[in-house]
């Protein structure tokens, strides 16, 4: 595993969506067709870390109501994912600081229907009436053994300020 | 006696007296009194792991209302779980290898809480964190009420409710050929706490549920 890194920047096109970018290890690439209406961007080890699994990182932002604050948000979020996902299990469920942003982060481990539990780790920010989110999909023991370089990509990702438009681009 | 729900193959009770000579008789491909209702899907891949064990792991959860044991035996062709579920009976189950994980979380029951920071450093004596997994309940209740006795160091949670949150344990544990792997942890006034062991002493660490779900997969994960 190579401790290289570059920045990524993913810039939503016809989107009120904020730039965001970030700090991924050089061998993650892009993967252009899982970036859909609800993905700005999805980044994958390619299954580098695990032949089992591709760990990846998904920026996604989403328009909220007016009246939602971080909190009302993540707690109608939490509501959703316990009611779709039975085999759900939140394992942290909290405020946090990433930076000097007010997030929330959540992490949780479920059973996919391949029959692989995967760990998942969500970092949520507001953006005026957006949602933005890292989500960071992963083995439980692959997160384990490089929790390091987890915890960098999330401690790497920045939102920009201004609402822009433009093309994703990878830098 | 045996004992199997039809509707859930994988799983069986067995009289706790009883468990040690099934697994020998289905190891060896000896017949055992009830055997006959089990499902071949049950079965079969309970006579491969017992056949091929790869490795093992414990794990034990006690409380100051609870105290349960599983075992599980690791094999290529999946992994048996064998826990205490009371002073009578036993569980068996199987399942694939590629939950392990998911299992784990589960029994360990780690849940979301409030982050106790890493500043916070409570020195406990070896031999009392011992005592947490003593099979004799008495002296079990006798180290739960000196440690809920030195968690009144900790800095109060700021909720109310979780101050209160009954103590509990999770200990982890992976018998290799190079000895054990082992994490402890412990929940005490609801935040969670890692255990340092070492031979002299032993110091309890604050930490949240995330570094806590990982201390517990470092265990699974083969050492680098």
């Amino acid at each position: 595993m190579t401790s290289q890194t570059r920045t990524v920047t993913a810039s939503p096109e016809n989107s009120l969506a904020p730039e965001m970018t970030l700090e991924i290890p050089v061998s993650w690439q892009a993967v252009p067709d899982a970036a859909g209406a609800a993905a700005l961007a999805v980044y994958s080890d390619g299954r580098e870390l695990s032949p089992g699994i591709a760990s990846n990182a998904v920026l996604v932002a989403q328009e909220l109501p007016d009246h939602f604050d971080l909190a009302i948000w993540q707690r109608e979020a939490r509501a959703r994912q316990l009611a779709s996902l039975p085999d759900l299990q939140i394992l942290d469920d909290r405020p946090c600081l990433l930076g000097e942003s007010e997030a929330w982060y959540r992490a949780s481990a479920m059973t996919d229907r391949s029959g692989a539990t995967l760990m998942t780790r969500q970092w949520n920010r507001m953006h005026g009436n957006q949602g933005v989110s890292l989500t960071i999909t992963t083995l439980p023991m692959v997160d384990a053994q490089h929790a390091a370089l987890f915890d960098a990509i999330a401690e790497s990702w920045t939102v920009a300020d201004q609402v822009t438009t433009g093309t994703e681009t990878h830098a | 006696m045996i004992s199997s729900d039809p509707s859930t193959p994988m799983v069986m009770s067995i009289d706790s007296p009883s468990t040690d000579h099934f697994l020998e008789a289905m190891r060896d491909g000896t017949s055992f009194d009830g055997a006959h209702s089990l499902q071949a899907q049950f079965t079969v891949p309970l006579q491969k792991i017992l056949a091929e064990p790869r490795g093992s792991l414990s794990l034990v959860v006690s409380g100051t209302d609870q105290f349960h044991t599983h075992h599980f035996t690791i094999a290529r062709a999946g992994v048996l779980r064998r826990s205490t579920v009371s002073r009578k009976s036993d569980e068996l189950a199987i399942f694939p290898g590629t939950v392990m994980a998911g299992v784990l979380l589960r029994l360990a029951a780690i849940s979301p809480t409030e982050p106790l920071s890493s500043d916070v450093r409570v020195g406990v004596n070896p031999v009392l964190l011992t005592q947490i997994w003593a099979q004799d309940p008495t002296a079990r209740t006798a180290a739960w009420a000196e440690i809920s006795r030195i968690s009144a160091s900790l800095p109060e949670a700021g909720s109310i409710d979780l101050d209160s949150t009954p103590p509990r344990a999770v200990r982890l544990t992976r018998a290799g050929a190079h000895g054990e792997n082992r994490t402890t942890v412990l929940l005490l006034r609801g935040r969670y706490l890692i255990a340092e062991e070492g031979a002299l002493a032993t110091t309890l660490v604050g930490t949240d549920p995330t570094s806590v779900s990982r201390a517990l997969m470092s265990v699974l994960a083969p050492r680098r």
